[in-house]
């Protein structure tokens, strides 16, 4: 941006000037090809941040491997249901239209996040970067309601959704998160009220070890508060009690759906009653 | 032969598959996180297939597209023409679907009814492996003119890219096929099939049909029919369609067609006119040679796109490209790269990292970028530093969660308490000693009864040693509550009947953790080390933690190696822990060196003398440190 802006002021002040040194042929150059580097500038500046994930209102969707992330995104992209495979890129769209609102708003951006524990940075460092740039609306966090009565998924997912509201809970206000409990047509699925209060236990568990456990290499050093936060034993932590969603300051609810069967209003709904806020 | 054949995104999206044989989602899902997102490649020079209990994969990617295709077989089998397949289907798909897969925000799946293209390929390749010739014979059967298929496949081919979409480009493909009247019938049976394709196409975008049809139909007129006769000349696809969908499930050439497709009901359209004019084979071998003439073809056409950009005014190009290694923007192709990855492998080098590592996250690095397309002022050196970032950040981010704690806890809460076991292995002084009284510390402070078995029972000292350490951390937790104890039984014993009896003791005491000393030993030394399998055996610790030296550079990763397969088949280590890493700086490459080398994570990293001194690892505190 500088060197256009450079260049362009000195052969203003040329125009301006009063020696007639300068034919005007050479100034109509100097112009015309500020005005074409600046042109190049713009077309390629825009041909980058086309793509990335801050471009429009945002909902995220996250969760543990195998839960259903990707075949949701689908679902909600296409309208068809596609057979998934292990996530390794992030699928984004930038031209997401909300069932009830496609005349009236924006398109959204919709990200579908890999749930592979290796790959989760990516979908913290997306968080953050939209969080940052107020544009997210939503967390879908996607887990197998199916899973979650055997005690280390519960464990994965719940300590996946830590890590996730560490990063929003540093913002006033918060985000809101969605807990979609997918695969509700599933015999051994927990329902959603369940699930929640088992989170809850789950999360004071979590708080818990993380209060106590040893703190990050490297960040005693720099000391900012990322060594204030010792992985996150702080949050929703009000007068002592057990940990509770609602002392939070992002508004999380759990609701059942089904991929599988198609039962996914309960899911569109929060997010179109988030879309126009 | 084949179990499963995929096509998929790098989003996880399955474009195209075939199931021979069922093979549980669940294999699969590990299958494909273990070889794409863990990064487990099979053995050394094999960097495309992986066996994994009795199945082998085979895979290859296409990077500017964003796909990949894998293929599932049983190991027992040899199929020896796999790779070849693979090649072919990559060139097939990403030239029928090029389009759709570019577009990026359509509002569809990208529609992929490639059945038919795999089935024929395949069936070649099979009959070709097994020594047989394909039945060129059915091929030559109607082409008498096989080289001029040959010459026009070019054109042909070109026409086809055109046609799918654009009005004009049909028309002029349509002139191209009157001007070349003499070779009628050819031509017509092969623009009618790839006409028939574009149409299918545009259906499945939802496209309104009526102005296809209507052009469609006198493009239909144009080349054939005046041939054919009057029953023909109709130019909605109605009739026809019904027809030849007949054909189809009479001669069930076609063995897999998804249901909505039409592809198939158009393809076969026209088929049904070719054995009008043509002669006597089976229909079913008509469709056979169509597609297999069509599939050659596109496999013959040089990489069209590629040459394109690099013929077209090469002087211009070629300063033009000069120019993009700044401003970002360039196609990346694997010689742009060599000099950035060179210098990338030195800066990796003296950090320690070995240079077997070194030379492997540089592969990494390289295919996952060949093909790929830099962003706006970005340059290589820029573009491979970031992705060089994200190969490190995968290596050393654990693939599973890591919290000691929990699981103590959860041990000691269960129905049947018992002491929760760890044990410290490692070459002589890493610290083996010290980090174990780092560890009983920071335990001790979370109000844990600890029981410290002294199972080196070789070298002189060691057990004082420990006792040492267990006097001072008595005195220095004795506010917080903590209790420990040391259990030893003298030197010349074995160290893996010490080692249950102490647990056994531990568990009638009612401690809640058990830490395990063991003696250093050589990893290159078979004789010491074939008696930790006999140790995992009798003391069956639930975490196994190898000490290594942050100092000692390329030799960890044969250490982390033989000291992983050390414990016999079924156990491994579960974590490192990289000692001495404040004496290095930031050459800290050993715990890449480590981590890589048996996909083990790092739990611990030791940063002094005290007992304070443990950290847990932070992944982006390492990168920056290996990338500084």
């Amino acid at each position: 941006m500088s060197t256009e802006e450079s260049s362009e002021t000195p052969s203003s002040g040329l125009v301006l000037g009063p020696s007639g040194y300068y034919p005007p042929v050479y100034i109509a150059a100097i112009v015309s090809v500020s005005i074409a580097a600046f042109v190049i500038y713009r077309h390629l500046f825009k041909s980058t941040s086309g793509g990335a994930a801050a471009a429009g209102p945002t909902y995220i969707l996250a969760g543990p491997s195998g839960s259903g992330k990707t075949a949701l995104y689908t679902l909600l992209r296409y309208g068809k249901k596609a057979p998934t495979l292990p996530s390794i890129e992030q699928n984004v769209t930038t031209n997401y239209r909300l069932p009830s609102l496609v005349e009236t708003t924006k398109p959204f951006v919709l990200i579908d996040t890999p749930g592979h524990q290796k790959l989760r940075h990516g979908t913290f460092d997306t968080i953050q970067v939209s969080l940052h740039a107020r544009t997210i609306h939503g967390v879908l966090f996607v887990v197998d309601a199916s899973a979650m009565s055997k005690p280390e998924k519960l464990r994965e997912a719940a300590e996946y959704l830590y890590d996730i509201l560490r990063i929003t809970e540093r913002v006033r206000g918060g985000t809101d998160i969605l807990i979609a409990a997918n695969k509700s047509e599933l015999f051994t699925a927990v329902p959603a009220k369940r699930l929640r209060s088992l989170l809850e236990t789950e999360f004071q568990k979590i708080r818990e070890s993380r209060a106590r456990t040893v703190g990050k290499v490297g960040s005693d050093e720099k000391d900012d508060d990322d060594y204030e936060d010792n992985a996150g034993s702080w949050l929703g932590l009000k007068d002592g009690k057990p940990f509770r969603f609602e002392d939070l300051e992002s508004d999380v609810i759990v609701v059942d759906g089904s991929v599988e069967s198609g039962k996914t209003s309960g899911w569109v709904n929060w997010m179109e009653e988030r879309a126009v806020n | 032969m084949i179990d499963y054949f995929s096509v998929f995104t790098t989003g996880g999206i399955v474009l195209w598959q075939k199931c021979y044989q069922p093979v549980s989602a669940s294999i699969l899902d590990s299958l494909v996180a273990d070889i794409f997102i863990e990064d487990r490649r099979g053995k050394v020079g094999s960097d495309n297939s992986l066996v994994r209990d009795r199945y082998t994969v085979k895979w290859t990617t296409s990077n500017d597209f964003g796909i990949i295709i894998v293929a599932v077989y049983q190991s027992l089998l040899q199929i020896t023409f796999i790779d070849e397949l693979l090649s072919s289907v990559k060139k097939l798909f990403t030239t029928l679907y090029a389009e759709e897969l570019k577009a990026k925000d359509s509002d569809h799946l990208p529609v992929c009814h490639f059945g038919n293209y795999f089935d024929v390929r395949y069936a070649e390749l099979e009959k070709t492996s097994t020594g047989r010739k394909i039945t060129a014979a059915s091929t030559m059967v109607e082409a008498e003119d096989g080289s001029a298929e040959e010459l026009d496949s070019n054109d042909s081919e070109e026409a086809k890219q055109d046609i799918d979409e654009k009005v004009d480009s049909d028309a002029t493909a349509g002139a191209i096929k009157g001007s070349k009247s003499t070779k009628l019938p050819n031509f017509a049976k092969r623009g009618g099939r790839r006409g028939g394709r574009g149409q299918a196409k545009n259906s499945g975008r939802d496209s309104p049909l009526t102005e296809d049809a209507g052009k469609k139909g006198s493009k239909k007129k144009l080349r054939k029919w005046d041939v054919d006769g009057t029953a023909r000349d109709v130019s909605d696809e109605e009739g026809p369609l019904d027809f030849s969908s007949g054909k189809k499930s009479a001669n069930g050439a076609s063995a897999k067609s998804d249901g909505e497709d039409d592809v198939g009901g158009n393809q076969l359209l026209e088929d049904a006119d070719v054995s009008k004019w043509g002669s006597k084979t089976k229909s079913g071998d008509f469709v056979l040679k169509d597609l297999s003439s069509e599939i050659n073809s596109i496999l013959a056409a040089p990489e069209s796109g590629k040459t394109d950009t690099g013929s077209g005014g090469s002087a211009l190009a070629s300063g033009f490209g000069y120019f993009r290694n700044f401003i970002g923007s360039k196609v990346l192709s694997e010689a742009d790269m060599d000099n950035a990855l060179a210098g990338m492998k030195d800066h990796l080098m003296k950090k320690n990292v070995a240079p077997e590592v070194a030379q492997h996250l540089c592969d990494v690095v390289s295919k996952s970028l060949v093909g790929t397309k830099t962003g706006s002022w970005t340059s290589i050196e820029k573009t491979v530093r970031a992705a060089m970032e994200d190969a490190l950040r995968k290596i050393l981010t654990p693939s599973t969660s890591v919290d000691l704690l929990h699981e103590i806890q959860r041990v000691k809460s269960s129905s049947t308490p018992r002491p929760y076991v760890i044990s410290v292995v490692g070459v002589n002084g890493v610290g083996k000693s010290t980090n174990l009284s780092k560890i009983a510390y920071w335990l001790l402070q979370n109000d844990m009864k600890l029981l410290i078995a002294a199972c080196d029972t070789f070298r002189s000292g060691a057990v004082e040693q420990l006792r040492v350490h267990a006097r001072n951390l008595t005195k220095l937790t004795e506010r917080e509550g903590g209790k420990i104890e040391l259990f030893e039984k003298g030197y010349g014993k074995d160290a893996a009947v010490i080692a249950r009896d102490a647990i056994s003791y531990g568990r009638d005491r009612g401690f809640d953790v058990v830490l395990i000393d063991t003696a250093g030993r050589r990893h290159n030394d078979t004789r010491l080390m074939s008696s930790l399998e006999k140790f995992a055996k009798y003391a069956n610790p639930d975490k196994i933690i190898m000490v290594g030296e942050a100092l000692v550079g390329t030799d960890s990763v044969q250490q982390a190696r033989n000291f992983n397969a050390a414990f016999g088949v079924n156990r491994n280590l579960d974590f490192f822990l990289i000692s001495k890493c404040d004496t290095v700086g930031d050459m800290i490459g050993s715990m890449v060196n480590m981590t890589y080398s048996t996909g083990i994570p790092v739990l611990f990293v030791g940063t002094g003398q005290m007992y304070t001194d443990l950290r847990t690892l932070s992944v982006p505190w390492a990168v920056n440190m290996l990338m500084s």
